[in-house]
């Protein structure tokens, strides 16, 4: 029905989870965590701890040179500090900790109480050393060493109440579940910045009690079920009336965007109650009967949070960290899970990868595009090497939301040869096209 | 190179076989055979309608057409393998698409040739499906137009044929005549299909009824269509009112012949037209208006094959008009 159904419309809906478990599991401590320090783009983290230092929860392990720290997820001996693989394919500087069940730091050990009201710089002393900004969040790679450049002044500020993947329930889950924490929250940051315009975004089956309740303190958008009104970047630039160019940071223009999920800790920071050292993933998959969302410490390994479920990275063809669109596949169930919020397993061969198909020209990839570049054109010319004639087109515009190789009928690989279009565009190398990959 | 450590914590990884293949991990389609199978799909009733008022000798135009072009299509697969399969359907639904314009009495060998240069010349000299720069079954048709007339002749075709009707191509007789011809035909027969034509071309109720389908399945867009119903009528309209002895009321054009074939399968063959909106409305006018200068100020009675063989020609052209993307300009 569905496919009949994505036959007649415009504009395709990805199929959504319909049994979900809408309790979230504390799942318990695993033996070792890994925090990564570095995240493609974003500011270095240097350790502050070195290998055998004993180090408990909340504790701040690695700090950057702003100001932002890295907080331990779990108290134990540091082990060593190495490299790792981060779900990203990104080799990086870890900090690993063992976990040796030590009590965590009380409130009054890491915080002195809750921070006064409106004090901005305050509360922002108090947001970086709760973690809350995390690694993964704070642009600036390119900013010199031990220099702040003077950033816009905070104009909006998006809380996002749903991840643009469909499989992913955490930030809904946690906004229907603790909304009076969210409406502190957004109290919270009204107080800090006002003036600043404040929107939250939500599911649409919401709306009958989110309208009344949050609608004096947030612009709220409600967005349907299908990944295409989902896409982050589309609901900013809807919000927002303009677009961020894709490889500038939001932070950039004045404009944060945040989950849910932070929203919820930044209301521990601010009350001095707790740093940010848990995290909601949900495990969701084709083969997955109930998609179940749970509690994680950082750093966990992809092993530590599907054995907890009995699940087995080896029954699965493609363990994917993100969700089905533009999730990550993973190569090893030891990475590290700290940026991502959901865990997708895929079984069976749902997504054939035909590298020979011709393109017949009709057209569904430039017409799903929600940028309307001519994908269609684009994706031939990269294929036949004629990287001049697809510079002319603005495949820069493309962020790679997947929609044009999911339609493709004869299931080429458009998203590639749009990404390889690009990368040759921005570095310059020229590599040809060939069945199988670049060469 | 610089070798690269391995992740160390841990026990050694267990899986036996994982895809790392990137983003997106679904697909809705599931090859291109899909694609040509819903043309077929989407023929199905304008063939019935043909079985319907023909019999069986339209099965024989359809099976002869379909039976020799899928053999060379498999021979030429054979002989020079290139990615455009025997088992995506595309010689299926071309051959289809052919024996719709053939007459009724085609010689097995003029249907024979006509698949040879429609498979061979048509699409696999350019590469095979997706490659071709005009719609191959219409560039057969042409050739064969031109090299047998008195075998393409349709008014020949169907002289056994008992109907109340004038046994004379409407568009032949129009353009011998002159205009008042017209007044012979009246519209109902003209759209249930009952007119001296091709095997299918012509069943217009029928091939409405196919484009629908077509248009519900999202395979063509409305624009084609509509841009090319808009050009017609309107060249039409202003020819019949400066010049009402040559040309006859634009609704006769738009009923008779090829024309309602024309608009909803062979100018909205995928490979062979624009894709955004707007190129593709005007690439139906552009069609509109140069089939009713053909069909008046040509040789050519029904001048569907030159007119979709020049529009194709302009489609890469007017892919050129693009939308402005959203989000460009930044690197």
């Amino acid at each position: 029905m569905q496919k009949i159904l994505n036959l007649i419309r415009k504009k395709p809906s990805l199929p959504y989870l319909t049994r979900y478990d809408a309790e979230i599991r504390d799942i318990e401590e695993p033996d070792f965590v890994v925090l990564p320090l570095d995240y493609t783009g974003q500011v270095h983290y240097f350790p502050v701890v070195k290998a055998g230092d004993t180090v408990r929860r909340g504790q701040i392990v690695a700090k950057s040179k702003n100001g932002n720290s890295v907080i331990a997820s779990i108290s134990g001996t540091v082990r060593k500090i190495s490299t790792v693989w981060t779900a990203q394919s990104v080799h990086s500087p870890a900090i690993i900790i063992d976990n040796d069940g030590g009590a965590p730091l009380a409130p009054e050990e890491m915080f002195d109480g809750p921070v006064p009201a409106g004090d901005l710089d305050a509360a922002m002393m108090r947001l970086r050393a709760a973690g809350v900004a995390p690694p993964w969040t704070l642009s600036g790679r390119e900013w010199g060493e031990g220099e702040m450049p003077e950033l816009p002044r905070i104009e909006t500020v998006i809380f996002t109440g749903v991840r643009q993947e469909t499989t992913i329930m955490t930030s809904q889950l946690l906004l229907d579940q603790q909304r009076d924490k969210v409406l502190e929250g957004l109290k919270r940051i009204v107080q800090l910045l006002p003036g600043t315009r404040v929107c939250l975004t939500l599911p649409k089956s919401f709306q009958a009690w989110a309208a009344p309740f949050f609608g004096e303190h947030a612009e709220l958008y409600y967005l349907a079920e299908s990944y295409f009104d989902r896409i982050e970047r589309e609901v900013v630039a809807r919000i927002l009336g303009r677009r961020i160019p894709n490889r500038d940071n939001y932070r950039n223009h004045g404009i944060a965007v945040l989950d849910v999920e932070y929203l919820l800790a930044v209301v521990d920071a601010l009350n001095g109650e707790a740093a940010l050292t848990r995290k909601c993933i949900t495990i969701s998959g084709n083969d997955v009967d109930q998609a179940v969302t749970v509690r994680v410490p950082l750093g966990s390994s992809l092993k530590h949070i599907l054995d907890s479920q009995g699940l087995n990275f080896s029954d699965y063809t493609r363990p994917l960290v993100g969700g089905p669109m533009m999730g990550v596949a993973q190569f090893s169930d030891q990475t590290p899970l700290t940026y991502y919020n959901g865990i997708h397993l895929v079984a069976g061969d749902i997504a054939p990868f035909d590298a020979i198909a011709p393109c017949i020209n009709c057209g569904r990839c430039t017409r799903v595009c929600p940028v309307d570049i001519q994908v269609h054109l684009i994706n031939r010319m990269v294929e036949f090497g004629q990287m001049d004639s697809a510079r002319g087109l603005n495949p820069e515009a493309c962020h790679e939301c997947g929609l044009c190789a999911y339609v493709c009928p004869a299931q080429r690989p458009i998203v590639q040869l749009l990404h390889f279009c690009n990368h040759d565009m921005v570095h310059g190398e020229r590599f040809t096209w060939a069945a199988g990959g670049a060469s | 190179m610089k070798k690269l450590k391995m992740f160390e914590p841990g026990a050694a990884l267990d899986a036996k076989m994982i895809d790392v293949a990137v983003g997106p991990h679904y697909r809705m389609g599931s090859g291109l055979a899909e694609i040509y199978q819903l043309w077929v799909i989407a023929l199905a009733p304008a063939m019935m309608g043909c079985l319907f008022i023909f019999g069986t000798a339209a099965l024989r135009v359809f099976g002869l057409c379909v039976v020799f072009a899928v053999l060379i299509d498999f021979i030429c697969e054979k002989l020079a393998p290139s990615r455009d399969l025997t088992s995506n359907w595309s010689s299926v639904s071309l051959a289809l698409l052919l024996a719709f314009m053939l007459p009724l009495n085609a010689p097995w060998w003029l249907i024979l040739v006509g698949c040879f240069i429609m498979i061979v010349v048509g699409k696999k000299f350019f590469g095979g499906v997706g490659a071709y720069p005009v719609q191959p079954a219409v560039l057969a048709l042409a050739v064969m137009q031109l090299s047998w007339p008195h075998r393409m002749d349709y008014t020949a075709a169907l002289k056994d044929m008992d109907w109340s009707v004038t046994m004379v191509e409407p568009l032949r007789l129009v353009k011998s005549v002159g205009a008042e011809a017209a007044r012979q035909y009246d519209w109902w027969e003209l759209f249930l299909g009952f007119q001296v034509a091709g095997t299918g071309n012509a069943m217009v109720f029928f091939l409405l009824f196919s484009g629908l389908l077509l248009l519900l399945m999202r395979e063509i867009q409305w624009q084609a269509p509509a841009g090319f119903a808009i050009g017609l009528i309107g060249t039409a309209g202003i020819l019949h009112v400066f010049y009402p002895e040559t040309f006859a009321a634009p609704l006769f054009y738009l009923l008779s012949g090829g024309t309602v074939f024309m608009a909803l399968f062979l100018l909205t063959d995928h490979t062979t037209s624009p894709v955004n909106n707007k190129p593709l409305f005007i690439y139906g006018l552009i069609a509109g208006i140069l089939l009713i200068l053909v069909r008046g100020y040509s040789k050519h009675v029904d001048g569907i094959a030159y007119t979709v063989l020049l529009v194709n020609l302009c489609a890469p052209l007017l892919d050129m008009i693009k939308p402005k993307p959203k989000g460009g300009d930044n690197v």
